[in-house]
């Protein structure tokens, strides 16, 4: 029950921090519609490693439905949520050894490394705004301008996630 | 049918993913533009409410700002009144057309903006009650802003400037020459303004302005200065325009009536 409440904390405090810091990111000029960092997924990349697919798919439907709903995009972020919390089964084990799977633990910098957390957020980051981009558009007219907003988000996302990471992620977890 | 049960079961990561994608893609498609369900109307009214909220303590922070702004305002007025007051004098002989108040203005205030997507909208707290509907012009000042596209009874959604939909017509203040204007998806200040003949003299910093043909929005309201201009394939000029307001800094806003718009409609469409 402890654990659950403490993931749900998470879950709400991203979304907060989402509709009220990231998206109050004021960028002048043509930097606003090119840097546009989501940071709320981070949530799904650090559920427990344990957490089964079904509920992977559907935490991230539904935290995805939520900003949505802030931001009259009603599916885009949704959408890109999902498609990170299907992939991550698959790509998390790239990053992590084989040590760490057998424990009750999250993924983080301690137990991945700085490194290869690293790659794994800015991996799935990138993902992550390739949806949510091209589904915002809803076309390839311009889609190398679509790539570079996809590419300069996902940095900034990563680079954020991070900075969440660096700040409260505890070592005994 | 067992066979397919199993099947189920193993893919079933699979197939609740591509489940809950088709359903935020539905979501998105019947969404994207003119929103009409109930269950939009309630999300829309509960996030407004939230917005209220935050925008409240938002503007208390730039009250200077808008004291300004309101104080520039209404030199403005007191400058066009003078003006019109001598006018009428002058013409009061004459008959017009139209005798009654062809335009109407509704003050609201914006509930929650966006600068950064391609397809931009804003809601604005005035609705139905307030007799606000879809098709009016709405405007800051002197400068336009949006086109109403949806309302609920408190709220009205509005395609702002900075849609890749929004599209107008425009003319230079200079000579009356007449483009499309619309906005490349760039940058918040900019717009672009297309179709103007090649031998149209233009200057960097002429004004541009609306036309008055598209019923929204009343002839000679502001839209920008001049940043730019390059020949197009073809034998039209295609002009940089730099915005006359700041979408970022708005706080305050105007939706237009055209009390003659039913009208100007059925003659267009006969």
């Amino acid at each position: 029950m402890k654990g659950f409440l403490r993931q749900f904390f998470w879950a709400v405090l991203l979304v907060l921090v989402q509709i009220f810091v990231v998206n109050g990111l004021q960028l002048r000029g043509a930097m606003g519609t090119l840097v546009v960092p989501s940071i709320w997924f981070f949530y799904i990349l650090i559920m427990p490693l344990q957490t089964s697919r079904l509920s992977l798919l559907l935490v991230s439907f539904a935290m995805g439905i939520v900003v949505d709903s802030f931001f009259s995009t009603l599916g885009v972020n949704a959408a890109a949520g999902v498609l990170v919390g299907y992939l991550r089964p698959f790509l998390l084990p790239l990053f992590i050894s084989g040590e760490w799977k057998e424990k009750k633990t999250s993924p983080s910098i301690y137990t991945m490394g700085i490194r290869y957390f690293f790659y794994y957020v800015i991996l799935l980051s990138f993902l992550f705004h390739f949806l949510q981009f091209f589904l915002e558009v809803f076309s390839f007219n311009e889609w190398y301008f679509t790539l570079l907003r996809i590419l300069l988000s996902s940095i900034a996302s990563a680079v954020l996630m991070m900075l969440f990471q660096f700040l409260f992620a505890k070592k005994n977890h | 049918m067992n066979n397919l049960f199993n099947l189920l079961v193993r893919f079933r990561g699979l197939f609740l993913f591509l489940i809950l994608e088709g359903l935020a893609f539905v979501f998105i498609v019947n969404h994207s533009f003119y929103p009409q369900t109930q269950v939009y109307n309630a999300l829309q009214t509960m996030q407004n409410a939230y917005f209220t909220g935050a925008e409240k303590a938002i503007a208390y922070f730039s009250l200077k700002q808008s004291n300004e702004y309101l104080a520039n305002e209404n030199a403005d007025l007191r400058n066009q009144l003078d003006y019109y007051k001598q006018q009428d004098t002058a013409r009061s002989t004459f008959s017009t057309s139209y005798m009654g108040k062809r335009y109407t203005h509704h003050p609201a205030k914006i509930a929650q903006l966006s600068t950064n997507k391609q397809y931009n909208f804003m809601s604005i707290d005035a609705g139905e009650l307030q007799g606000v509907h879809s098709d009016m012009g709405v405007v800051a000042g002197n400068s336009i802003v949006g086109i109403v596209v949806n309302t609920s009874p408190h709220f009205a959604s509005v395609m702002s400037l900075l849609n890749l939909d929004f599209k107008i017509s425009a003319r230079l203040k200079r000579n009356g020459y007449i483009g499309s204007l619309m906005w490349d998806g760039i940058d918040y200040r900019e717009m672009v303004l297309n179709e103007v003949p090649q031998h149209a003299l233009v200057m960097v910093g002429d004004t541009v302005e609306t036309t008055g043909y598209s019923a929204l929005f009343p002839e000679s309201l502001l839209i920008g200065t001049v940043m730019s201009y390059n020949v197009q394939k073809g034998s039209f000029l295609s002009i940089r325009v730099r915005l006359a307001i700041d979408f970022k800094k708005l706080q305050y806003v105007e939706v237009i009536h055209n009390n003659l718009q039913t009208e100007q409609r059925y003659i267009e469409d006969y």
